[in-house]
């Protein structure tokens, strides 16, 4: 049996990570099915549901704070329709069913680490900011870049995320999901774009891919390809784009076989939800 | 062993668990609430749901410690609640239970669906109800329940 430590600080939290074999845990959807499964049984947990001040959602000059225990359902209500932010509303709005919505965290979703986590697209293309504290103190470290693989991200044993920085940005955003079925399913792909346009001419995009490599990541390539580009006059230029995107993306993820589709079945979902998400925010003309 | 103080179906309850219990764990084994239902115990068919201040949660999922000082629902509660009872009759009059295993789950998403939108559109039910796995009705039943409801036609 593990023993459950309940931290009423931040700093507290991280004293008693610091000590070692033990766990943090927020809404426990993923650490307590883990443990159903043998894993983790041998450390003890830190529940931070205490913790309230994790637990915030402000407006600031700099951009959106989102404390890590802020949970899906609170998430999709707050950011709906808020510009830039609706891409993360619609990807917390797909996670799961009703009852992990509601207890599921942005912070578990990140440090859960796993591949097909619907929220981290959304946050690779906002280019977030994480808030991580430490018994040495504070960093603030860019999402891109933190998530290691399968499991792992860069927090070191006694740091808590304590929140997530949306910097204020101008463009649109969209998401989408493909699963087997539309609730309680695990993304086989997911895709976050974000883009900012003049005219009808890209002058910035973000693109990210979930579900086809170790982590979810930005595919380099493709928006190098993208950016700069001219609106397609043509349903054949458009096709030809698509071609030089599909060959683009291939070396951006590296799927693989699993239980849940193909390598190549991904390869070829990941690129026609670029396409159609991308077509979608270049041809929307802004109100 | 720690102690759980909370209040379950209106009523304070204090309890010894064991630290990393899951509410369900103490729900059934320790205070024989059998009404809650463990399907899969992973949080894929929503038979565990009960309300945790009024908000829909899978109990096999949800540590116990968590539950200190918090108002649960479970499906013993809606039965001796006069309001929340129409919604059992509801599935019952409209044919929304065969085997049985995951009404109590699906009672309680109901419930909290209602509370959130009391008029939802067919859509809405749909996706309240998705978290609740039922391997017999093929669902339609379910949501010709909540529609009635919905539109005050179940007395």
């Amino acid at each position: 049996m593990s023993q459950m430590l309940i931290p009423h600080t931040p700093a507290e939290a991280c004293r008693m990570l610091a000590e070692g074999g033990r766990i943090a845990c927020a809404g426990a959807t993923n650490l307590y099915v883990d443990r159903q499964k043998g894993k983790y049984t041998d450390l003890d947990i830190v529940s931070l549901h205490q913790l309230d001040e994790l637990k915030h959602i402000i407006h600031a000059e700099d951009g959106w704070h989102v404390g890590s225990l802020v949970v899906f359902d609170v998430i999709e209500n707050k950011f709906k329709n808020t510009g830039c932010m609706d891409a993360l509303a619609k990807a917390a709005s797909e996670v799961g069913g009703p009852q992990i919505r509601n207890r599921g965290t942005l912070g578990g979703n990140i440090l859960s680490a796993s591949p097909a986590a619907d929220t981290v697209p959304v946050m690779l293309v906002l280019d977030a900011q994480l808030v991580l504290i430490g018994t040495e103190g504070k960093r603030i470290v860019p999402i891109n870049g933190f998530m290691k693989g399968p499991g792992k991200t860069g927090i070191r044993s006694d740091e808590i995320l304590t929140e997530i920085i949306f910097p204020e940005k101008k463009g649109s955003t969209s998401f989408r999901k493909v699963g087997k079925r539309n609730a309680l399913a695990i993304s086989i792909v997911n895709v976050a774009v974000y883009m900012e346009k003049e005219a009808e001419k890209i002058t910035d995009i973000a693109i990210a891919v979930g579900s086809a490599g170790p982590t979810a990541l930005r595919a380099c390539r493709t928006e190098q390809l993208l950016k700069g580009r001219e609106i397609p006059e043509t349903e054949e230029k458009w096709q030809q784009l698509k071609e030089q995107v599909c060959e683009c993306l291939q070396e951006d993820i590296t799927p693989i076989d699993d239980i849940r589709a193909t390598a190549s079945y991904r390869r070829t979902v990941a690129c026609n939800i670029i396409m159609q998400l991308v077509r979608n925010l270049w041809e929307v003309t802004e109100a | 062993m720690t102690k759980l103080h909370c209040v379950i179906n209106d009523e304070p309850v204090t309890v010894d668990i064991p630290e990393d219990a899951t509410l369900l764990m103490i729900l059934r084994d320790v205070l024989h609430l059998t009404g809650t239902k463990e399907g899969c115990g992973e949080g894929d068919c929503g038979a565990c749901t009960v309300l945790v201040n009024g908000k829909s949660v899978n109990s096999c999922l949800f540590p116990a410690v968590q539950a200190e000082n918090c108002c649960i629902m479970t499906i013993e509660g809606v039965e001796k609640h006069p309001e929340l009872a129409r919604v059992q009759k509801a599935f019952v009059d409209y044919g929304a239970v065969q085997c049985g295993f995951c009404s109590p789950g699906m009672i309680m998403s109901t419930i909290a669906l209602l509370d959130k939108i009391p008029h939802p559109t067919e859509a809405e039910i749909r996706r309240g109800l998705s978290g609740n796995i039922c391997r017999c009705t093929g669902y339609q039943a379910m949501v010709d329940a909540v529609t009635a409801l919905s539109e005050g036609k179940v007395t």
